[in-house]
């Protein structure tokens, strides 16, 4: 059809060139600095899923074996439907705990799962529909290029909200990893003074003395603070700021659809 | 050319692009090149080379001589027919090749037969020939009834009438002309075709401008109040009234134009109404005329080269080929109106999508500063309070910090003081379980 081939016809000209090369480069860098955040906040919950699992698997691990003689501990998960019992001082519980603690079947795996399935979510779904919008096959005429900008603009904000999002889980996750390490170190100083008077006085407890008893306490809350923080998840997905990471980017998502579908019109 | 008139009779070449200020001159005004007025694409003054028939400029005459001659030649005399023929707004600069493939043919005849031939201009050059065929018919056909106006009128009136009568034409005629120049003025030549009466009786004095165009304005269909056409109607009364003329005419009988150019004037006019109202932009004026005027236009054609029962099989072939050119131009409008409305449309949602997307954002800022403003000065408080009070052996405050600890957490210690843990140490049996 004759109109068609005049429409094709357009002539690509300098000021199409520079509005499609600044729009691509708007979203160029915004989709570069979303990969950036997204691998550094990767290698950020990488890094708190190992320091996890080391504190796991070395200091609570101390813990319970040192404790054992005074105090029946028992660690459970936090929402009770991955209950792992430490309650009796059989070789065969200490065994199965320590198994529960170092192998997969703990929240550590599971809360590693999940953080893929949120990153795959958070990121993953929208490369689709911006590929489609920011396409590189010309019809260079001017208003093609408007409207290529248009999008690009609207795109590259998805990605900027998206990196923040990205940038929320990040900071937090280095707040909880530097948080392990700190707690850490007291814990397993006040391990290393408890420990004396637990191998000096075993399971008699009158041989106790006023301070060895306040330091079993301390040395005792301290492991409890720290299960507190390694029962958090990875993400919070039911915290406020998750939350509103993810309505932020379902309504950029949606607002990108409205976009396409009128640009596909 | 046959009959009356000779091409040499009606062609002046000098005029269009001889001389100095001939029309083409006046058109590339000392550039090499200009825009061809029917492709849109750049053409040249001067031959140029191998190619040179798509890029060499010639002129061309929308309305062809022979076409001319052959709807006039026994109505107009030589003078007035080269005038007309020659005018600039008969004239357009285009490339060699389309004026030497057009030859005698109109501008929507040679699109046709382009169209049959298999090489169909494409949809910039359609419309732009369409549009300055229209430019020029009514241009043609307004000097024509102005000049018939003038010869009838002559011919019943007295000789001091006649002056008055043919300075009112005239006027009528020259500011036509520039009307149609302008581009918005087929408004203003189908208010002029149809209202030599009325600004006769202006200059008899039997009416007033205002109430003459109010006439004009119904006369073609409508009942809007051109400002324009008041205008123009103003303009020749003034120029009427200065030689002193108002009242020396007595009566005038409304020329008696043919069937097809009342047709054309009417048809013309609504669509003209429409464009003057607001209502369509000048583009889709010219589009509707070609498409409801299609029918009178090819009876006129076909009433040109015989009588009216060819004239009807003629009007009939010429109204296809019209819808079908016009087809193809309406699509192309709508096209672009589309393209224009659909960029409008993703500009709008764009913008509010980035706003929307900014305002979540920054929300989402403002509740990240907030969270970890609230982390980092719980967590930094209590392990300052822990070391503070391991250093002062004050244990009872390390479980103080070790509370702002989890308070971050929504939790706290289990044991609040070393007493409540004395007594539970001491039980039978202690157990814990967290």
């Amino acid at each position: 059809m004759l109109i068609y081939d005049l429409i094709k016809a357009d002539k690509h000209n300098a000021e199409a060139d520079r509005i499609n090369i600044k729009a691509l480069n708007r979203y160029g860098d915004a989709e570069r600095k979303r990969m950036e955040q997204e691998q550094k906040t990767l290698q950020s919950m990488q890094k708190l899923v190992n320091r996890k699992k080391g504190i796991l698997t070395t200091s609570m691990q101390e813990f319970v074996e040192l404790y054992k003689v005074i105090i029946k501990v028992e660690l459970l998960e936090i929402d009770g439907t991955r209950e792992t019992e430490f309650s009796k001082l059989s070789p065969e519980v200490i065994s199965e705990m320590q198994n529960m603690i170092t192998v997969s079947g703990y929240s550590l795996s599971n809360g590693q799962t999940m953080s893929t399935f949120t990153m795959g979510f958070l990121v993953g779904g929208l490369a689709g529909g911006i590929t489609k919008i920011i396409s590189k096959e010309a019809e260079l005429n001017e208003a093609a290029a408007r409207v290529r900008k248009k999008a690009s603009e609207v795109a590259a904000s998805q990605q900027e909200t998206i990196t923040s999002a990205l940038d929320a889980i990040y900071q937090r996750t280095e707040r909880m990893a530097n948080l392990m390490i700190k707690m850490n170190i007291l814990f397993r100083k006040n391990m290393s003074v408890v420990k004396e008077a637990l191998e000096r006085n075993g399971s008699n407890k009158k041989l106790y003395t006023k301070k060895e008893i306040q330091n079993v306490h301390i040395c005792l809350e301290f492991a409890l603070a720290i299960k507190v923080i390694l029962d958090e998840p990875i993400l919070d997905m039911e915290g406020e700021l998750m939350q509103h990471s993810i309505t932020a980017i379902m309504v950029g998502e949606e607002k990108l659809s409205r976009l396409e579908a009128a640009i596909n019109e | 050319m046959e009959d009356k008139y000779t091409r040499d009779d009606l062609a002046d070449d000098g005029r269009i692009r001889d001389n100095k200020d001939s029309y083409k001159n006046r058109q590339f005004q000392g550039k090499r090149t200009m825009i061809d007025e029917y492709t849109g694409e750049r053409i040249y003054y001067q031959k140029l080379g191998r190619y040179s028939k798509n890029k060499t400029s010639n002129v061309d005459h929308v309305v062809p001589l022979k076409q001319l001659h052959d709807r006039y030649g026994n109505t107009l005399s030589k003078e007035k027919l080269r005038e007309i023929a020659n005018s600039d707004y008969n004239l357009a600069v285009t490339t060699e090749r389309i004026n030497k493939e057009k030859r005698d043919l109109s501008n929507h005849e040679y699109l046709y037969q382009q169209m049959r031939d298999g090489s169909p201009k494409n949809a910039v050059t359609t419309y732009n020939m369409l549009k300055n065929e229209i430019r020029s018919e009514v241009y043609v056909r307004t000097n024509v009834a102005v000049t018939r106006t003038v010869n009838k009128a002559g011919v019943l009136m007295e000789v001091g009438s006649k002056k008055t009568v043919k300075r009112v034409a005239y006027a009528t005629g020259k500011h036509a002309g520039e009307v149609v120049s302008a581009g918005t003025d087929a408004a203003m030549t189908c208010m002029i075709t149809s209202s030599i009466s009325n600004i006769v009786l202006i200059a008899q004095g039997e009416k007033d401008a205002k109430q003459a165009a109010i006439d004009v304005s119904k006369e073609v269909g409508g009942t809007f109040i051109s400002v324009t056409g008041k205008e123009l109607v103003g303009k020749v009364i003034n120029e009427v009234a200065d030689k002193g003329a108002k009242k020396e005419i007595t009566s005038l009988v409304a020329e008696n134009l043919s069937v097809a150019e009342i047709t054309n004037a009417i048809q013309l006019g609504t669509s003209i109404v429409k464009y003057v109202n607001d209502e369509i932009t000048m583009e889709e004026c010219a589009v509707e005329i070609l498409v409801n005027g299609a029918g009178a236009v090819a009876y006129a054609i076909g009433e040109a080269v015989a009588g009216p029962v060819a004239a009807y099989v003629a009007s009939y072939v010429a109204s296809i080929v019209m819808s079908e050119i016009c087809r193809a131009v309406i699509e192309y409008r709508n096209i672009k109106k589309h393209s224009e409305e659909r960029l409008r449309k993703i500009s709008k949602l764009a913008a509010e999508a980035l706003v929307e997307m900014e305002y979540q954002r920054q929300t989402l800022e403002q509740m990240k500063d907030q969270e970890f403003d609230f982390w980092d000065e719980n967590i930094n408080k209590g392990f300052e309070t822990i070391i503070l009070s391991a250093l002062s052996d004050n244990t009872e405050n390390v479980l103080k910090g070790l509370n702002m600890i989890l308070g971050v957490f929504g939790e706290k210690v289990l044991f609040e003081s070393h007493e409540e843990f004395e007594n539970f140490f001491m039980s039978e049996n202690p157990t814990i379980q967290f």
